[in-house]
C-alpha cells in the first residue's frame, strides 16, 4: 500500500506527459488550437500547479523522460553545450577541467550479478565475518578444555590481594616532587636494595678497617712495592751484562735449578712433576721451531766468514749446527722404546714413566728433556755403543734372549731413562729389524704404534688377562711366555705376526708350535679377507653369546623348578649351634618336598628357551593396548605405579590429586559464558605481560631478545594470549586460579 | 642423627580432632602399593554401580504427551512444560508439584523461550500464535493470561530469544525475527522453500542463530545480516539443535539417523564429533550448563548422557514405563536432568547416577573423590573397565544395537570387498565426512 502511495504522483506526471505526447502525434490541428486557446486563457489567471514531492526509496526509471525525446536526436542536450555557456565565466574554469577529466576516465560499469549469485557472495562474506568474530573465543575455549580444574560459575570475582611490592613495582614518579623524591631515594646509600640484606652504607661500615689495621696494611704494601722495584732494577742490571761466560753460567745455573726443582717435585708431587716435564718439553719444541741453531742468523753468518781463518769460530759454528741437529731430532715416546723390555711390568711403565726402574741419578731424566743438549748427546752416544754391543751379543746368543736380558740389566735401565730415539736405533739396528717394523706397521693400524714383535705379543696377552671367564687360557699364559722366551728371536717375531684372533681363545699353544715360517714371507701371506675377519673377530672377542645363553637357560630352568620348602626352626626340640646336622625326624616333618619338575618342552633343544609360565588368567586382568592419551608404555606404567590414596602419600597430596575436574556449587545457576570472561582474560593477559616486563627489567642481560619478543607480542594479540595460556598450564599462578574460578 | 619429638606431630589440638597417625610414606615400605590400589579401585567401581540410582521422581499431571520443557533462567526449581493439548504447566521441581496450569494454545505447544531481561516466557503453538507470559510470581498467578499475543501468518514450530536484546526468532516456514513491541517480524530469512523445525540463538556470541530445516539442512544466520549465512545438508534430518553454552562456536544436532553431530560453526566440511549409541532417532538434546556434557532424548525410549568430546555415551537412563521421549533438559545447576515423554510424564534424573544427594561431610567428600580418582586411574584395566561400562539396557535396545552393529559390519565388509575387487581405486571418505551431503 505504502509503495503505491509513493508512486502515485510520479505516475500522474507520467500520464500528463503521455497525453501531451499523444496530442502532438495525432496532429489534430483543431483540437490543438482549442487547447492553445484554453491555455492562453488560463495564463491570464496565472494558475499555480502544486507538485507534491516525497522522498522515494527507488526512482522509477519510467518517470525519467528526456527533454527532447519526441524530436530528433540532435536536440539532445550534451554536457559540452552546457560547458560552452560556462566558458564565458572564468571562475568556473576549474569545473570545466574536472568534467573533462571525468570524461576521459569514464567507463561503463559491469552489469550487476544475477540474484542467486549476488546472494551467494553476500552469504560468503557474512560467513567470513561471523567466523572471524567467533574466533575470538578460541583461546578461552581451549584454555577451559585443558584446564586442570574448572570452577563454575566461571565469572567469580577474584579476591586477590595486591601487595605493596606489586604496587611499588608498577609505580612511576610523575610529578616533579615525586621525581625529586625518587631521585633522592635512588642515590641514597641508606636505602636497602632488593634481594639484599644490607644497605650500601651498612656494608661499607662493616668492611671498613681500624686505624691500626690500615697502617699495618700500608706498611706491608710499601714493603712489597720496594721489593718489587729492587728486583726490577736487578733484572735490568743483569740484562745489561754482555759477558758470554756470565750468561753461560747463568744458563747452567738455571738449568740446575730446573733439575733440582724437578727432582724434588718428582718425589713429592708426581702430578706437578709431569706438568713441569711437559713445560720443559714445550720449551724444547719452541726451540725447534725457531731458526736459532740453523746457522741462518746474523752471528752464524759472521762466524761462517770468520771460520776460514779462525779455529774458534769454526768450532763454535760446528757446535751450533750440531745443537740444531740435536734439537730437531725426534724424541721417541717412552712406550715405543720397549725393545728389550721385560714383559712382566709393561703396564706400570706406560702409566708412570719415572716410577718404573729408573736410576736414582737425577741428571738422567732431565737431560733427556731439558736443553742440556751436550749431556743428552753424550748419553745418546753411550747408548749407541751399548746397543751395538748388545746386538752383537744377540746375534751370538740368538736362541737365548732371556739370558740377554739378564746379562744387561743396567743397560736396560739406561735405555729406560734415556729414551733413545727410534731414528738412532734404526740407524744402528740390523736391517732385518727395519724390514720387520715396516711390515708390522702396514698390517694393522691402530692408535698405539707397535714397533717390535713383543709389542704385538703383549697386546693379545693383555686382552686375555682382562677376560675373566676364560680361566683356561689365562692359566696357559705363563707357559706361553716361557715358550716365547725359549724360542728364537725369529720365532718370536713369528708369534707376534702369526696370531690368529679367531682362534686365540681356544688354542693359543698350537700357533706357537706351528710357527716356523720366515719373517719376511709373513706380509705376503696376509689377505684382505683374512684381515677383515680378524678385525671382526677382535671386535666380538669379548662377548661369548653361547655361554651367556646357556647361563640364562640354566637360570630359567632353575627358576621354574619347584623347590623344597624348609620349615625347620634351628634349635627347636634339639641342640642348637653351628655345624649340627638336621635329624631325620625333623627333615621328614618340616621339610616339604617339592614335586618333581614337569618336563620342559625345551629340554632337548639346546638353542631354545620356551617360556612356559605364561599365566592366561593373569593376562586377562592386564591392559592389552596402550590407552589413548599415553604415548609410551613406560609413561602409562609410571602413572599406574604412582599411588593416589592416603595410605601411601600424604593427605594434602591426595586432595590435590583427587581434585575433580569440574566443580559446581549446589543451588547455583551456571549462566552461559559472557563477554566479561573475555575482558577479564584480556586484563589478566595484560597483568601477566606487565609482570613479564617487570621481570625483564630486573634481568637486563637477555634484554634485547626479550624486548623483541615483547614487541611481537604487542603486534600480534592472538599469539600473546596463546603464550600466556601455556603459562597457565605450566605454572599454577594465582592468576590462573582466578580464571578458573 | 637427631631424634626430634614434636608434640605437634602426634597430639591432636582439640578433643574433637581426629587422632593423628604418624605414617611413613617411604615407598620401600609399601611394596604392594599398586595391587592394593587396584583392589580399592575395584571396590570403588563396584560401589559406584551399586549406588547408581539415577531416577529421582516423575512429575505427572499432564493429560497429553509432552512437547517442550522450559528451565527458568533465574529460578532453579521452576520448570515449565508444554503438552500436545496446549496446556502449559509450571512445576516446582523441589516439591515435585504443579504450581499452575493454563490452557495456553489450541493444539500443540511447540516450543518456549525465556527472556531474562523482562522475565517473561514466550510460547508458540499450532494456533499460529506467539504468546508472551510473565514469569515472575512464585505462585504462578501471572500465568493467568498472556500479557501479549502476536498473530502470525504462518505455521510456527520453534522459538528462541536473544540473550540480551528484546529480539526473538521463530521458525516455521521461514525464520522470522521479532521485536517485543512490534506485531510484524522485523526481518525474515528465507532460503529455499522448506520449513524449519528447531531454532536456537547462540547464548555466547549472541547475534548468531542456528536452525534445523526439514530439507535435512542446518542453517546459520547472523541477526545483523540480511541473508542467511551458511547452510549444510546432512544425510538425514536433524530434529533439534543446541549450542554449547561455554564454547561459542560449538553446537550439536540430534539427527534422525540415531546419531548426534557436534559441529564447529567455522568448519562445516565435517562434524568434529559423531555421538553414537542411540538405536532410534534422536529427538531432543540439551547441553549441561558447564558445556562439558549433554543429554539426548531419543525415540528408542532412553536418555543418554554424553561427554561432549566423546563419541560414546557415558550413561543411559531408562525405565520400563517411559515411552518415546520428546524433550530433555539439563538443569542449570548441572545436577539434574529432566525428560519429557509421550506418556505424559516429566522425569527427574540425577546427572551423575551414583552421586549422593544431600549433605556430604568433608571426609566423605574426599573419600568419594579419591574413589573416583582410583576408578579413573585404573579405568583401562579390563575387569574395572567392564564393571564401569556395564549398563542394563532394555531388550529392544540390546537387540537393535546388535542388529545395527551387524549391519555396520556388513556394510564395512561390503565396502572392503568392493575396494578389493574393483580396478579403479575408490576415494576413501572418512566416516565423519560421509554424513555431510553439501555445504552452501
Amino acid at each position: 500500500m505504502s509503495k503505491l502511495k509513493i508512486l502515485q504522483p510520479v505516475e500522474d506526471k507520467q500520464e500528463f506527459l503521455d497525453i501531451d505526447e499523444a496530442a502532438s502525434d495525432d496532429g489534430d490541428e483543431q483540437k490543438h488550437e482549442k487547447l492553445l486557446n484554453a491555455i492562453s486563457k488560463l495564463g491570464n489567471k496565472k494558475m499555480k500547479i502544486t507538485q507534491r514531492t516525497e522522498p522515494v526509496s527507488r526512482i522509477n526509471e519510467h518517470a525519467l523522460v528526456q527533454v527532447g525525446s519526441g524530436k530528433s536526436k540532435t536536440n539532445k542536450i550534451k554536457v559540452d553545450d552546457l560547458l560552452n555557456v560556462i566558458a564565458e565565466k572564468p571562475r568556473l574554469g576549474a569545473l570545466k577541467k574536472a568534467v573533462k577529466q571525468a570524461k576521459s576516465k569514464s567507463s561503463t560499469l559491469k552489469a550487476p550479478l544475477e540474484k542467486p549469485q549476488a546472494l551467494r557472495v553476500e552469504r560468503a562474506a557474512g560467513y567470513e565475518k561471523v567466523k572471524d568474530e567467533v574466533s575470538k573465543w578460541d583461546d578461552i575455549v581451549k584454555g577451559n578444555r585443558v584446564a586442570e580444574q574448572l570452577i563454575f560459575p566461571l565469572d567469580q570475582p577474584s579476591i586477590k590481594m595486591q601487595s605493596a611490592s606489586d604496587f611499588t613495582a608498577k609505580f612511576k614518579p610523575k610529578t616533579p616532587l615525586e621525581q625529586q623524591i625518587s631521585e633522592l631515594l635512588r642515590c641514597n646509600r641508606h636505602v636497602q636494595a632488593e634481594n639484599e640484606e644490607l644497605t650500601p652504607a651498612e656494608k661499607e661500615a662493616l668492611t671498613s678497617m681500624s686505624l691500626k689495621e690500615a697502617l699495618a696494611r700500608r706498611r706491608e704494601l710499601a714493603k712489597s712495592r720496594a721489593l718489587q722495584s729492587y728486583q726490577e732494577a736487578k733484572a735490568r742490571r743483569q740484562n745489561k751484562i754482555k759477558s758470554k761466560t756470565y750468561h753461560r753460567l747463568l744458563k747452567k745455573e738455571k738449568m740446575k735449578n730446573h733439575v733440582k726443582e724437578f727432582d724434588s717435585l718428582k718425589e713429592h708431587d708426581p702430578q706437578r712433576a709431569l706438568e713441569k716435564l711437559e713445560q720443559l718439553d714445550k720449551k724444547r719444541i719452541e726451540e725447534r721451531m725457531t731458526l736459532k741453531h740453523k746457522g741462518a742468523g746474523k752471528w752464524a753468518k759472521l762466524q761462517a766468514i770468520r771460520s776460514k781463518y779462525d779455529q774458534n769460530a769454526r768450532e763454535s759454528l760446528a757446535d751450533q749446527l750440531r745443537l740444531g741437529k740435536e734439537v730437531t731430532r725426534k724424541i721417541k715416546k717412552p712406550d715405543d722404546e720397549s725393545e728389550e723390555d721385560i714383559p712382566s711390568v709393561p703396564l706400570e711403565k706406560s702409566d708412570n714413566p719415572w716410577l718404573g726402574g729408573s736410576l736414582p741419578d737425577s741428571s738422567h731424566p732431565t737431560t733427556e728433556v731439558t736443553s742440556g743438549y751436550r749431556k743428552l748427546w753424550d748419553n745418546v752416544n753411550k747408548g749407541r755403543e751399548i746397543k751395538k754391543k748388545m746386538n752383537k751379543e744377540v746375534k751370538k746368543t740368538a736362541s737365548k734372549p732371556s739370558k740377554v736380558k739378564q746379562s744387561h740389566p743396567t743397560d736396560e735401565k739406561i735405555y729406560d731413562s734415556t729414551k733413545v730415539d727410534s731414528a738412532e736405533n734404526e740407524s744402528v739396528a740390523s736391517e732385518s729389524y727395519d724390514v720387520q717394523e715396516e711390515f708390522s706397521e702396514e698390517l694393522d693400524e691402530g692408535l698405539v704404534r707397535k714397533s717390535t714383535m713383543e709389542d704385538f705379543q703383549q697386546t693379545p696377552e693383555d686382552v686375555e688377562m682382562k677376560q675373566i671367564t676364560y680361566k683356561k687360557t689365562s692359566k696357559k699364559q705363563p707357559t706361553q711366555k716361557i715358550d716365547s722366551q725359549v724360542a728364537s728371536v725369529q720365532a718370536e717375531t713369528k708369534i707376534a705376526t702369526d696370531i690368529d684372533p679367531l682362534k686365540f681363545i681356544s688354542m693359543p699353544d698350537t700357533v706357537i708350535i706351528n710357527s716356523s715360517v720366515p719373517v719376511t714371507e709373513e706380509g705376503n701371506e696376509e689377505d684382505e679377507d683374512e684381515q677383515r675377519r680378524m678385525t671382526l673377530a677382535e671386535a666380538f672377542a669379548d662377548d661369548d653369546v653361547i655361554e651367556q645363553f646357556k647361563e640364562e637357560k640354566k637360570q630359567v630352568i632353575s627358576a621354574s623348578t619347584p623347590k623344597d620348602i624348609d620349615l625347620t626352626l634351628p634349635g627347636w626340640g634339639e641342640w642348637g649351634g653351628s655345624g649340627l646336622k638336621l635329624s631325620r625326624r625333623k627333615k621328614r616333618q618340616f621339610i616339604i618336598k617339592a614335586p618333581p619338575a614337569p618336563k620342559r618342552r625345551d629340554d632337548n633343544q639346546g638353542n631354545l628357551i620356551i617360556n612356559q609360565d605364561k599365566n592366561t588368567n593373569m593376562r586377562r586382568q592386564q591392559v592389552n593396548d596402550l590407552p589413548f592419551p599415553f604415548r609410551s608404555a613406560a609413561s602409562f606404567e609410571y602413572k599406574i605405579r604412582a599411588p593416589v590414596t592416603s595410605t601411601f602419600i600424604p593427605e594434602t597430596a591426595v586432595r590435590k590429586l583427587a581434585a575433580p575436574k569440574v566443580l559446581t556449587k549446589i543451588g547455583t545457576i551456571i549462566a552461559p559464558m559472557t563477554d566479561e570472561v573475555l575482558i577479564s582474560a584480556a586484563k589478566r593477559n595484560k597483568e601477566t605481560q606487565d609482570k613479564m616486563e617487570l621481570e625483564n627489567r630486573k634481568k637486563p642481560t637477555p634484554g634485547k631478545y626479550q624486548k623483541r619478543k615483547k614487541s611481537s607480542l604487542i603486534t600480534k594479540p592472538t599469539k600473546k594470549s596463546k603464550i600466556q595460556k601455556n603459562q597457565w598450564q605450566i605454572t599454577d599462578t594465582p592468576a590462573t586460579n582466578s580464571l578458573k574460578k | 642423627m637427631l631424634l626430634v619429638r614434636n608434640p605437634d606431630d602426634y597430639l591432636r589440638e582439640t578433643k574433637r580432632d581426629i587422632h593423628k597417625l604418624p605414617r611413613n610414606y617411604d615407598p620401600a615400605l609399601h611394596p604392594l602399593e599398586t595391587p592394593r590400589e587396584y583392589t580399592r579401585a575395584m571396590n570403588a567401581v563396584k560401589l559406584e554401580r551399586v549406588f547408581a540410582l539415577p531416577f529421582i521422581g516423575s512429575l505427572d499431571g499432564h493429560r497429553d504427551g509432552l512437547t517442550c520443557l522450559g528451565k527458568h533462567p533465574d529460578h532453579l526449581s521452576w520448570l515449565y512444560s508444554g503438552a500436545c493439548d496446549g496446556e502449559l504447566k509450571l512445576w516446582d521441581v523441589a516439591k515435585r508439584k504443579i504450581v499452575y496450569t493454563v490452557q495456553a494454545h489450541d493444539g500443540f505447544i511447540r516450543a518456549m523461550a525465556f527472556s531474562q531481561e523482562t522475565s517473561s516466557l514466550y510460547t508458540v503453538g499450532d494456533d499460529k500464535l506467539i504468546k508472551q507470559w510473565k514469569a515472575q510470581e512464585l505462585d504462578g498467578s501471572d500465568l493467568k493470561a498472556p500479557i501479549n499475543t502476536i498473530v502470525t501468518r504462518g505455521m510456527l514450530t520453534g522459538i528462541s530469544h536473544h540473550r540480551s536484546k528484546p529480539v526473538m526468532a521463530t521458525c516455521g516456514e521461514a525464520c522470522n525475527l521479532w521485536e517485543h513491541s512490534r506485531a510484524q517480524p522485523i526481518k525474515t530469512f528465507q532460503w529455499g522453500v522448506d520449513s524449519l523445525q528447531s531454532i536456537k540463538f547462540n547464548q555466547v556470541e549472541e547475534n548468531i542463530i542456528a536452525a534445523c530445516g526439514s530439507d535435512r539442512s542446518i542453517i546459520l544466520y547472523d541477526m545483523r545480516e540480511s541473508v542467511p549465512v551458511r547452510k549444510v545438508v546432512l544425510k538425514m534430518r536433524s530434529n533439534a539443535l543446541c549450542w554449547n553454552p561455554m564454547e561459542a562456536f560449538i553446537f550439536t544436532v540430534a539427527n534422525e539417523d540415531y546419531n548426534l553431530y557436534t559441529f564447529d560453526m567455522r568448519n562445516f566440511a565435517n562434524p568434529i564429533n559423531v555421538h553414537k549409541d542411540h538405536v532410534s532417532a534422536v529427538i531432543d538434546i540439551d547441553y549441561s550448563p558447564t558445556g562439558k556434557e549433554f543429554v539426548s532424548a531419543s525415540y528408542d525410549k532412553t536418555i543418554r548422557l554424553y561427554n561432549s568430546r566423546q563419541a560414546h555415551s557415558r550413561d543411559i537412563y531408562h525405565t520400563s514405563r517411559m515411552q518415546r521421549l520428546t524433550c530433555a533438559a539439563w538443569s542449570l545447576d548441572d545436577r539434574f536432568v529432566y525428560s519429557g515423554s509421550d506418556e505424559m510424564n516429566i522425569r527427574i534424573w540425577k546427572a551423575r547416577a551414583a552421586e549422593k544427594l544431600g549433605v556430604v561431610k568433608p571426609r566423605e567428600k574426599t573419600a568419594l573423590r579419591v574413589n573416583a580418582k582410583l576408578v579413573e586411574k585404573f579405568a583401562h584395566h579390563p575387569a574395572i573397565k567392564r564393571i564401569h561400562r556395564h549398563r542394563h539396557v532394555p531388550s529392544h535396545v540390546y537387540n537393535s544395537r546388535n542388529e545395527l552393529r551387524n549391519s555396520r559390519i556388513a556394510a564395512r565388509r561390503k565396502e572392503f570387498n568392493v575396494r578389493t575387487h574393483t580396478k579403479r581405486q575408490l576415494p576413501i571418505i572418512p566416516e565423519k565426512a560421509k554424513v555431510i551431503v553439501s555445504e552452501q
